[in-house]
């Protein structure tokens, strides 16, 4: 008779429930980090005046002087960029915070009244889905000026749908969750489980959503400003800058539109990356 | 005796799909301050809905007849202040599920404190001393690391006497206790149980005790009333209710209880299934699966008769008095599994 021994195989080890952001993820954040710090000190960083125009030295390639050379009024294609991260990014910063803010009021505020508040406060929602961004903001811009703040305006109205269908949605099933029945027979008010319990609870998907309506924000802006209707130039801005580099092209000078929307395509891509990440993060966290 | 608690005829009807369902019928009984009473009945029997009728805690769009009176007032007119102020220092409950109810995002602390620092304006160091102090008195020693501790770092256990602790930590005069231990393994059951027991009297709060375990009630509760398809249909003092059951249902379920003592091959069971509340007929709900029904008990719904130990709602309760172990009208039918039909399935592709 044989003896069988079972040898003990080592347990495998239980894979992390949560894997983090992952790489990319960090690298994600490292890239949105390095442009956010661009933006911050792009007047000392620039080696020359961003508006200097200088029609002697248009359209010049790489150089020792100018490291990217230089736009069709002979500005410094490096600097224009580098101070063209802020309005490129504070004007998304302004949408995200401005839409999330308005639109998780209006989104758990409706869901918490429900009835006849939550029908009608969703069919002005489904209203204002039928308008894109970029017609809101012609229409903002026909009323107001153009500028950074119309643009911004326009697209905050844009994005509050979305915001709020997400964020009422989710609303909606934590209040039915038998925590909040226990909140209510302690005699806690409304506002203070709206705020302490419900919002708390809806973070990471609040931060996830605005993760990606920040590139989203910042496409639509670009957008904006490339129609003329955003940023006014000759201000440096990256979606400006799409937009006054196009003659350049046909004369056989691409950089200027192709720098400004290679930046733009890497901080979208990088916020989307990170919003991504956080999504799935907030799903497995309410699993 | 004045009454701390009356329900009379509460009669609520819930939205199912565009209908209104009838979830309790008639359910009419008292609490006593400081009394615990015990309310029995088969799942959907509308049990919970009654507690959460008291706590005014009925999903929007409920209709609600009937008067629930808490000390004199008027429960079922609160509304704003002086709802939140009856939630707060009236009533408390506890629930079946304390993971479920419990925020768990929030630490125990906030749980346990947020409805005196927000309701009644505690100070928080005041309302942590406090609720440390609840948390020796339920058998959990180290009260200031738990407050700062989240639901999931928690037992059940552990986290049931949290509740219970939460539920007392106001000085309510009320209990709503809906089956808070049917979640919990069978030793830790009683162990919570008994604790709630003990504070229960200490404090002199008195209780509504939701649960389907007889024994249980009768351990605990001063009284007991017994609910079938949404009606009280009897109410009595535990222990006698236990001994002398009067209403052909109680018998049957005190019939086809286990016993410690009584060897049985098998369970005998109640026939029939168990109504909800809008499927009942007119007459007596529990008609058709009554030993004792006859023609009288389907006309019109049994009006509660008095006699020296509490109440019965049925109509041949004169002639019938007092019940046995015989009211179990259908013997247990557990079929033998059919071999060849689990076969036949087997070969099904």
């Amino acid at each position: 008779m044989t003896t069988l021994t079972l040898r003990r195989r080592a347990l495998p080890r239980v894979a992390r429930t949560d894997p983090g952001l992952g790489p990319v993820g960090w690298t994600a954040i490292g890239v949105i980090a390095l442009l956010a710090l661009i933006a911050v000190l792009a007047p000392w960083l620039a080696p020359h005046d961003p508006n200097n125009i200088s029609l002697l030295d248009a359209n010049l390639g790489s150089s020792g002087d100018h490291l990217l050379g230089t736009d069709a009024s002979g500005r410094d294609l490096l600097s224009r960029l580098l101070v063209g991260a802020r309005s490129s990014l504070i004007g998304p910063l302004l949408v995200v915070v401005l839409a999330t803010a308005l639109g998780l009021t209006v989104a758990i505020v409706s869901a918490w009244l429900g009835g006849w508040v939550d029908a009608v406060v969703s069919r002005i929602l489904d209203i204002l889905f039928a308008f894109p961004g970029v017609l809101l903001a012609v229409l903002v811009v026909a009323v107001f000026r153009a500028g950074l703040g119309a643009a911004v305006a326009a697209l905050v109205i844009a994005y509050i749908p979305y915001i709020a269908r997400t964020v009422r949605s989710a609303a909606l099933r934590e209040k039915s969750q038998p925590y909040i029945t226990a909140l209510t027979i302690q005699g806690v008010g409304a506002p203070a489980i709206c705020v302490r319990h419900i919002l708390a609870n809806l973070m990471p998907l609040i931060v996830a959503q605005s993760t990606l309506t920040f590139g989203y924000a910042m496409v639509d802006l670009a957008a904006v400003s490339f129609l003329g209707l955003g940023v006014q130039p000759p201000t440096a801005d990256w979606g400006v800058m799409v937009s006054t580099g196009q003659p350049s092209i046909l004369n056989g000078y691409p950089q200027e539109s192709l720098y400004a929307s290679a930046l733009i395509v890497l901080a979208v891509g990088a916020f989307n990356i990170l919003g991504d990440r956080f999504t799935e993060r907030s799903q497995r966290s309410t699993r | 005796m004045t009454e701390l608690l009356t329900v009379e005829d509460l009669r609520v009807a819930l939205p199912v799909q565009g209908q209104m369902r009838t979830v309790i019928h008639q359910a009419s009984f008292a609490i006593g301050p400081g009394e615990a009473l015990g309310l029995i009945g088969e799942s959907g029997s509308g049990k919970s809905m009654t507690a959460r009728a008291v706590g005014r805690l009925l999903p929007a769009g409920a209709q609600v007849s009937g008067q629930i009176m808490f000390d004199g007032e008027p429960v079922l007119e609160l509304a704003g202040a002086a709802l939140r102020r009856y939630r707060t220092t009236d009533v408390a409950m506890i629930f079946q599920d304390p993971r479920a109810h419990i925020n768990p995002v929030r630490t125990i602390g906030d749980f346990l404190t947020e409805g005196l620092r927000s309701t009644l304006g505690m100070r928080r160091r005041d309302a942590d001393r406090k609720a440390v102090s609840l948390l020796a008195e339920v058998g959990v020693e180290d009260g200031e690391r738990r407050l700062r501790q989240y639901p999931h770092q928690l037992s059940g256990g552990l986290l049931q006497r949290v509740m219970i602790a939460s539920a007392l930590v106001a000085n309510p005069r009320l209990l709503l206790a809906d089956e808070p231990t049917t979640a919990l393994d069978v030793t830790t059951q009683s162990e919570v149980m008994g604790i709630l027991d003990r504070l229960r009297r200490d404090h002199g709060v008195a209780m509504l005790f939701i649960t389907h375990d007889l024994e249980l009630a009768t351990a605990v509760c001063d009284r007991i009333s017994v609910l079938y398809a949404g009606t009280v249909v009897e109410s009595q003092d535990a222990e006698s209710l236990h001994a002398a059951p009067r209403h052909p249902y109680t018998a049957a379920l005190l019939a086809s209880r286990p016993s410690l003592t009584v060897r049985a091959r098998r369970l005998p069971v109640i026939g029939g299934r168990p109504l909800a509340a809008f499927e009942a007929p007119e007459g007596c709900a529990f008609t058709e699966r009554c030993r004792w029904a006859s023609p009288v008990c389907e006309e019109g719904r049994p009006a509660p008769e008095t006699h020296d130990h509490g109440q019965v709602n049925c109509h041949r309760t004169t002639e019938l008095g007092i019940l046995g172990s015989e009211a179990v009208v259908t013997e247990p039918v557990i079929a033998e599994p059919d071999k060849s039909s689990v076969q036949s399935r087997g070969q099904q592709p």
